[in-house]
């Protein structure tokens, strides 16, 4: 069954493969013709690998090419639609793009883009880069408790990854001012943070970004609407502004409305309890701070709060950084606590009360031993998760199916409506992180308005958990790995390192670890990279192409390190767990 | 109406900005660079800027107020201790420069020049 799906999808590509190069005035040169002809020997990943190639290169024709491709998808019609988008990887892979006749329709607009953020942004203004006739459309809906909201540009920019990174920045510099002394400086006054020039600082920044995203709109001619889309019927959207509300028409939606925090079900909770869309605004100091969950955002959160000089306690209900590397989720929760961050394990909130003196009384209970306490705290941050924000957008009426809060979609980021589609965070099962939002979002204008064939691949994406001692990591966790692949056939090479530059200032290097997943036998291909220790993501994005390109345990340890960095300890792995041998180093230079 | 204001140089420029900046008008600055005696500027960006940004100031509040602000010479500009480049509330790297004083919109350089743009920055509310 699957070896004639196959040969049919082979020869259809190739068919419309040759009618492109034959049929555009892009000239292929004897190498892309070579290339054809070597085909029919060719596996099917070979072949997607062509077609990738190739698609790039047909980038740069004229639009003669796109109407010749147009014609020509009349061939591929015989091919079986989508059904299960994610139970065959590679079949989903040797699908062959659908070309729809997207542009110049009677409707107002090409494309319309339903959220300003990461995806949204990228996509609208690759697809007018192309020759579409976009409309982009943002709105923040005021948190419940503070009221809090913000410009263009989404959760990254204005109460995500760049407010986190410039408080984590403001933490790390305090600490890097304790340090100082210890190498000679002369630093005499106790130095005190002062939150409200931090948050000023921080705002001041977030403003001119969402002013430098409005003017690139404007001069790319993006039209940018400030409402809130909701679909009248596939091609109809009414967007809901301050002004009033308007309809457009498009032939195509991209639906990137992205997530925003969850709120607990408990008494007190949205009327006390703030979120991370409230913190990095927040005009009173945040004080003694309960911080329920620890994902990623609630574990950065209290990092660096208590970095500030505040005292964040963190709730957490089951396990530390779910879906990633629990190993390493251990030690960097382990990692916070020598730093004097409190953990309450095993432990729900139950209620949030206000006193009169404006303290916050949270009671809450260990869901093992079913005992009950109570604590006094000045705020209390939820960061239990996100929800997708499908509410608004009135789907049952056009019936795009969502799953929980999330937009299920296949490989070509296509919803199960033929021209709506989603991209960012707002997909089912997906990373949820600015750089996939952004590159998913502009693969598919692109696929959509440049005759494109190239998909988004959400594999071996690398990602950064900006804790005090930052962790990160890209390919499979350990746990994953044994999962897909058995324990008898993953091998793992780790080890703890001390930093050259923790010495002086006698930094604890306790939690300075790192681990390579890999194959067993054979060519030990490396599936997965974890490193916790300074500066984390500078060191995992160059080691993230790596992984990509078919990295080797050989490789890695005949790479020359660079001395003395902290990135070169991969290249110094060679201690595997099965071994049993000591992960610690003897001395400070072995 | 908007009033115009026009100032030659950083202490003039520094004087009137403090004159302005107390009140709750929205101040935009242009920065350009200086004119000969003929009225022709060295720096051909804010020749192409100033028809512009004034055909598009009728756009801005009427209670607003507009700055001209001319540099000075070219060696003095190309200066990098000039004090217009140093000064913290304008950070000037680019002639010409259009800003709303000590808010996030700026426009810079030949963006200065673009009717859509000039018109968008003096009819910005935040």
């Amino acid at each position: 069954m699957s070896l004639t799906l196959w040969s049919s999808r082979c020869s259809v590509t190739f068919v419309r493969q040759c009618s492109t190069i034959f049929t555009s005035n892009f000239c292929p040169g004897p190498v892309s013709v070579s290339g054809i002809l070597q085909h029919n020997s060719h596996s099917p990943h070979q072949l997607l690998h062509h077609q990738r190639t190739m698609s790039s290169a047909a980038l740069g024709r004229q639009d003669g090419g796109t109407q010749s491709r147009g014609s020509t998808s009349g061939a591929a019609s015989g091919v079986p639609p989508f059904k299960h988008p994610h139970c065959d990887r590679q079949a989903m892979y040797a699908q062959p793009v659908r070309q729809i006749r997207n542009k110049g329709g009677s409707y107002d607009y090409d494309l319309v883009v339903i959220g300003g953020g990461s995806a949204g942004l990228a996509c609208a203004k690759e697809a007018v880069l192309n020759g579409a006739r976009v409309a982009c459309l943002d709105y923040v809906k005021p948190t419940p408790t503070l009221g809090t909201k913000w410009g263009v540009g989404g959760t990254c920019v204005n109460v995500g990854c760049i407010p986190k990174k410039l408080m984590h920045q403001a933490s790390l510099l305090g600490e890097a001012v304790h340090e100082a002394a210890a190498y000679g400086w002369n630093v005499n006054e106790k130095i005190k943070p002062d939150w409200h020039k931090l948050v000023q600082s921080v705002q001041n920044h977030i403003k001119s970004v969402n002013w430098v995203t409005r003017v690139d709109l404007r001069d790319k001619k993006v039209e940018y609407i400030n409402g809130l889309g909701s679909f009248v019927d596939t091609h109809t959207l009414v967007a809901k502004m301050k002004s009033g509300e308007r309809t457009l028409t498009a032939q195509t939606f991209v639906i990137a409305v992205g997530g925003r925090p969850r709120y607990p079900g408990i008494p007190g909770a949205v009327e006390y309890g703030i979120t991370s869309d409230d913190l990095f605004s927040l005009e009173r100091e945040p004080g003694k701070t309960l911080v329920v969950g620890a994902g990623y955002i609630g574990l950065e959160c209290a990092g660096f709060l208590k970095g500030l000089g505040y005292e964040p306690t963190v709730m957490v209900r089951s396990i530390v950084l779910r879906g990633f590397d629990q190993q390493m989720a251990e030690l960097v929760a382990s990692s916070m606590e020598e730093r004097g961050i409190p953990f309450l394990r095993k432990t729900v909130p139950l209620s949030v009360e206000k006193q009169d003196d404006g303290k916050l009384l949270v009671k809450y209970q260990n869901v093992e031993t079913g005992e009950e306490g109570q604590e006094l705290y000045d705020t209390v941050l939820w960061a239990i998760g996100r929800k997708g924000l499908i509410e608004d957008l009135n789907l049952p009426k056009v019936g795009v199916k969502v799953q929980k809060d999330k937009i299920p979609v296949d490989t070509l980021e296509a919803t199960n409506v033929a021209n709506i589609f989603a991209v960012g965070d707002i997909i089912y099962g997906k990373p949820e992180l600015t750089p996939v939002a952004i590159l998913a979002g502009r693969l598919l204008a692109r696929r959509l308005y440049a005759g494109s064939e190239q998909r988004m691949d959400y594999q071996d994406v690398a990602t950064t958990v900006f804790t005090p001692l930052e962790y990160a990591c890209v390919g499979l966790s350990e746990e994953d790995a044994v999962k897909k692949y058995g324990a008898d056939e993953i091998e793992v090479f780790h080890g703890y390192y001390k930093p050259t530059e923790f010495f002086i200032p006698q930094k604890s290097v306790r939690y300075c670890y790192l681990k390579a997943v890999a194959e067993r036998h054979g060519d030990q291909r490396v599936y997965g990279l974890h490193y916790i220790g300074p500066v984390a993501g500078e060191v995992i994005q160059g080691f993230a192409a790596a992984l990509k390109s078919g990295l080797t345990i050989n490789t890695l340890i005949n790479t020359v390190g660079i001395h003395p960095t902290t990135a070169e300890e991969f290249t110094r792995l060679n201690i595997t767990k099965r071994s049993g041998a000591d992960p610690t180093p003897a001395t400070c230079c072995s | 109406m908007v009033v115009t204001h026009n100032v030659k140089g950083y202490e003039e420029f520094s004087k009137k900005m403090e004159e302005l900046e107390n009140g709750n008008e929205a101040v935009h600055v242009l920065f350009s660079g200086g004119k000969d005696e003929n009225g022709q500027s060295w720096c051909p960006y804010c020749v192409k800027a100033e028809p512009v940004i004034h055909d598009a100031l009728k756009k801005a509040p009427g209670n607003s107020h507009f700055v001209h602000v001319d540099v000075g010479e070219r060696s003095y500009w190309k200066d990098l201790n000039c004090p217009f480049r140093k000064d913290p509330n304008t950070h000037l790297i680019f002639l010409p420069t259009l800003l709303r004083w000590k808010q996030p919109q700026r426009l810079d350089g030949e963006r200065c020049s673009n009717q859509d743009l000039v018109e968008m920055m003096f009819e910005d509310e935040d």
